[in-house]
């Protein structure tokens, strides 16, 4: 019986933890920068 | 900037935006406005992470002599290398916290002028320009084509480039990321510091679009070539060895910068 708690729980606890980190991941970023300095290199 | 490109190979959009100095860019990154900022100055950055800011240097953005960056006098004031003295007790225009107060604070040493005795007042390069112009201040401390142009067209570099760098004034702009960005998102910051390094390579090797950089710098070509001339882009195993043992890693030794606030993993 331990053994499928703690199974369940392993389950559960990976499934949020993947959640967590898809939910994380930045749906844009956002960048500062100097043009008058940092000329870029297109 | 190809911004196109930095979104596809992101995978999501990427959205810039212009800031005038590295303070401002820490100030974002602290308000949560900010993930990534491209050519902070290092002065701005070392005051960041002194006063325990959650962001990390993860790249060279370039190093560059006293070209871009220096101190400019007015004609008018007749105040040169040879009588810096009679900078004290006058106005100067400098931005604080920036690679310029860094290099007016070396300056100052190198012509024997105290700073303390002088009323400082903080401007931004474009604002100390006009100021300037104007006759507001006798001497102004700046960074950016634009802002150095206006102020010699009525003044003269304090120090020439040669003179800087026999002084020992060098300058670096980096890259830097907020912890939670670098820790969350791992790859995309990866892709955008070797995209980075790509359209240096391209710079280096003259494949540049120099129209398109023209006139996104709002700067004329002759201008834009001028002031690129000046910064050194460096290879990602320059970049390397300069944020180890080289010249970035020199200058945070100097200024007692935290140690663990530097990573090279995201380099290619």
């Amino acid at each position: 019986m331990k053994k499928i708690i703690s199974t369940v729980l392993g389950i559960l606890f990976a499934f949020t933890l993947t959640a967590t980190v898809a939910n994380s991941a930045a749906k844009e970023v956002r960048v500062a920068y100097f043009f008058g300095m940092a000329v870029s290199k297109s | 900037m190809n911004k196109k490109a930095y979104s596809k190979a992101l995978g999501v959009p990427v959205k810039w935006t212009n800031f005038t100095n590295g303070v401002a860019m820490t100030d974002a990154m602290l308000a949560g406005d900010i993930d990534i900022s491209y050519s902070q100055g290092l002065m701005p950055y070392i005051n960041a992470v002194k006063a325990k800011a959650p962001i990390s240097l993860v790249d060279v953005a370039m190093e560059y002599g006293m070209g871009g960056t220096t101190c400019v006098t007015s004609n008018k004031s007749g105040i040169t290398k040879a009588n810096a003295s009679e900078l004290e007790g006058k106005k100067v225009a400098v931005p604080l916290g920036t690679m310029a107060e860094y290099v007016f604070t070396e300056s100052m040493k190198i012509v024997g002028a105290d700073r303390k005795k002088m009323e400082i007042i903080a401007m931004d390069p474009e604002e100390g320009a006009a100021a300037l112009v104007s006759g507001d201040v006798v001497m102004a401390c700046l960074f950016g084509g634009n802002s150095i142009k206006s102020a010699t067209s009525v003044g003269k570099r304090l120090l020439t480039v040669d003179e800087a760098r026999a002084g020992g004034i060098m300058g670096i702009d980096i890259v830097s990321v907020t912890n939670k960005f670098m820790k969350e998102n791992p790859g995309m910051l990866k892709s955008f510091v070797e995209l980075t390094h790509e359209a240096n390579e391209r710079y280096r090797k003259g494949g540049s679009d120099m129209k398109a950089m023209s006139k996104e710098s709002e700067m004329k070509v002759a201008d834009m070539k001028d002031t690129l001339s000046g910064f050194k882009f460096l290879t990602p195993k320059e970049t390397k060895k300069s944020m180890k043992s080289g010249n970035l890693a020199k200058f945070l030794k100097g200024f007692d910068t935290p140690r663990g606030t530097v990573t090279t993993k995201f380099l290619p």
